[in-house]
């Protein structure tokens, strides 16, 4: 593992080229990635996956990077030769574009597979050789767990969205279809001043009106800050009385009066998910030609606030040991 | 100070001897630590372990091997230091079928060579490999997840054609599921249910207690390793 810091990029070649000499007949692949544990599980569990037919080189972008960062990470893809570039966060897939933008050499630069970014579908848009898997959880995979908990039937769900954020509700809501839940969105204007009065009235709106059976409440700052969420969802979720699905473990911590159920990714299987994507991609000679296609992902991580559960709805009990962590 | 550190020897060799250890792998919709507190309670003494990843048990038995793995027949297999002592069987039968569950229509299976399937990989890629066409008499791409609860998404996302589960767990995703799941039987898709392997050489203390502790689960613990008795 190295860091791509402020070391003289001679220094960096050398160190890179040996790690590659020694990687020995084994494809190489580079990982760029920032520091964390979550990175690190994620990178944990790729490895494990592709096993010694493949060697992993890992990159961590500090954050005290070389002026030309980009010039640096070149110098690497030089020197090792990767048969692909794993890129976790948008810092990675930033710095990857903008040395494919700078690449001259007549090889080709290496395909990605982009993960653990917010919206990797829009940060690799006008890459090339690219691919990824969304890090946001799509609304089906929680509605079914929460199908799976709860015994009142599931069928509408909530959603108060901004219209960027529109695309991935309609995509999500094309899965929803096979699994016969509606998705009732709520939109709230980029512009509006008070947003939690919004908010207010959306969860009104979607309780009264749309009679959903649950909310789903997005991964989205722009609704998610402190003043937001004490003077806007808190108050609104007090009447709402049905579960709430959120994509953050501290909104089901006890007491939060916030969220139900918290889905978020599993790391590690996020991991081997992309390590499939690599075995695909060898058994296609590492060619990956037209637009980016980016795969939902698969493996999830589940916090049920047991209490605020029992408050909402009727739990089956015998479905707490589907669940990773139940907060009592 | 010197009684301290008797204190600390004392207390040292009553953990070295302080039971068993018996490693868990079994992939299923209940979560590992679920399973290991249910086992905990019902065998007091052992010291019991579940995995929820092939890895974390190759490197911890190779760290620290345990007395007794239980798991599926063809996981135990690699693992050949641990003889199968105990069979789990469930309603008479040692084996479980599987079954291709595709969505929308039925996977074909004279084309199954050119199909992706998708299934939990319960040994390592190659191996994995070679499972899976013994059990669907091709060779199909084999999209491999870490949980079974992961192969249901694969279906709904159509990164696969189909997902190769036990009748169990097809019976499971039909629950939770309202897609459109179909399912193909395979005729020769039967595998191996929960074995317990002992360690071969190992303390027999350790070997009595553990089967003993194993013959006297109740209906539910067993469930949760998908048996409903032992052979």
């Amino acid at each position: 593992m190295k860091r791509l810091s402020r070391l003289r990029p001679p220094l960096v070649l050398v160190f890179v080229a040996m790690a590659a000499m020694a990687a020995g007949a084994a494809d190489r692949i580079l990982i760029l990635r920032p520091e964390g544990a979550k990175f690190e599980e994620t990178a944990k569990g790729l490895m494990h996956e592709l096993g010694s037919d493949f060697a992993c080189q890992q990159e961590i972008l500090g954050s005290d990077r070389p002026d030309d960062a980009a010039a640096t990470l070149m110098a690497s893809l030089r020197a090792v030769r990767p048969k692909a570039v794993v890129l976790m966060d948008n810092d990675a897939i930033k710095l990857y574009a903008e040395a494919q933008k700078r690449w001259t050499d007549s090889v080709p630069y290496p395909p990605s597979i982009s993960l653990m970014a917010v919206r990797v579908d829009q940060a690799i848009a006008g890459m090339g050789r690219a691919t990824g898997i969304f890090y946001e959880v799509p609304g089906v995979t929680l509605f079914v767990n929460l199908r799976s908990i709860v015994s009142e039937p599931v069928r509408k769900v909530g959603v108060i969205m901004r219209p960027g954020m529109a695309d991935f509700v309609r995509e999500s809501a094309k899965w929803c279809k096979y699994e016969n839940i509606e998705l009732v969105p709520f939109e709230v204007p980029e512009g509006r001043r008070d947003v939690a009065r919004a908010v207010r009235t959306g969860v009104r709106r979607l309780r009264d009106r749309g009679k959903v059976d649950a909310l789903w409440i997005l991964n989205d700052n722009f609704f998610l800050t402190p003043e937001i969420v004490e003077t806007g969802w808190l108050p609104a979720l007090e009447r709402f009385r049905r579960p709430v699905l959120v994509g953050v473990e501290n909104f089901v911590s006890a007491g939060s009066g916030f969220g139900t159920f918290a889905i978020l990714p599993d790391h590690y299987g996020l991991g081997v998910q992309a390590a499939g994507m690599l075995l695909r991609l060898k058994d296609d000679d590492w060619e990956l030609e037209g637009p980016a296609k980016v795969d939902q992902p698969l493996s999830v991580y589940k916090v049920l606030n047991l209490a605020e559960a029992r408050r909402t709805s009727k739990v089956n009990e015998a479905a707490l040991v589907e669940v990773d962590k139940v907060i009592k | 100070m010197r009684r301290l550190w008797a204190i600390l020897l004392l207390f040292s060799l009553g953990t070295a001897q302080a039971g068993a250890r018996v490693f868990v792998y079994y992939p299923s919709l209940a979560r590992p630590l679920a399973i290991q507190e249910a086992l905990a309670k019902k065998c007091p003494g052992i010291e019991v372990s579940v995995f929820g990843r092939l890895a974390d048990l190759q490197s911890q038995v190779g760290r620290e091997p345990p007395q007794a793995i239980l798991a599926q027949a063809a996981v135990l297999g690699q693992f050949p230091e641990y003889l199968p002592r105990l069979q789990g069987t469930r309603g008479g039968l040692e084996t479980e079928a599987y079954v291709l569950l595709s969505i929308e229509k039925p996977v074909d299976v004279a084309a199954i060579s050119k199909a992706s399937i998708g299934v939990v990989g319960i040994l390592d890629r190659k191996e994995m490999d070679g499972f899976v066409s013994g059990l669907v008499a091709g060779t199909p791409k084999v999209n491999r997840v870490t949980k079974v609860e992961d192969l249901l998404p694969l279906l709904i996302f159509q990164s696969v054609s189909a997902v190769l589960v036990s009748e169990t767990n097809m019976k499971e995703f039909q629950k939770k599921s309202q897609a459109k799941l179909v399912d193909v039987k395979l005729d020769k898709a039967k595998v191996g249910l929960v074995a317990a392997g002992i360690k071969a050489g190992g303390a027999a203390a350790a070997e009595k207690e553990i089967l003993a502790a194993l013959q006297g689960l109740d209906g539910a613990t067993l469930a949760l390793l998908g048996v409903d008795a032992w052979k």
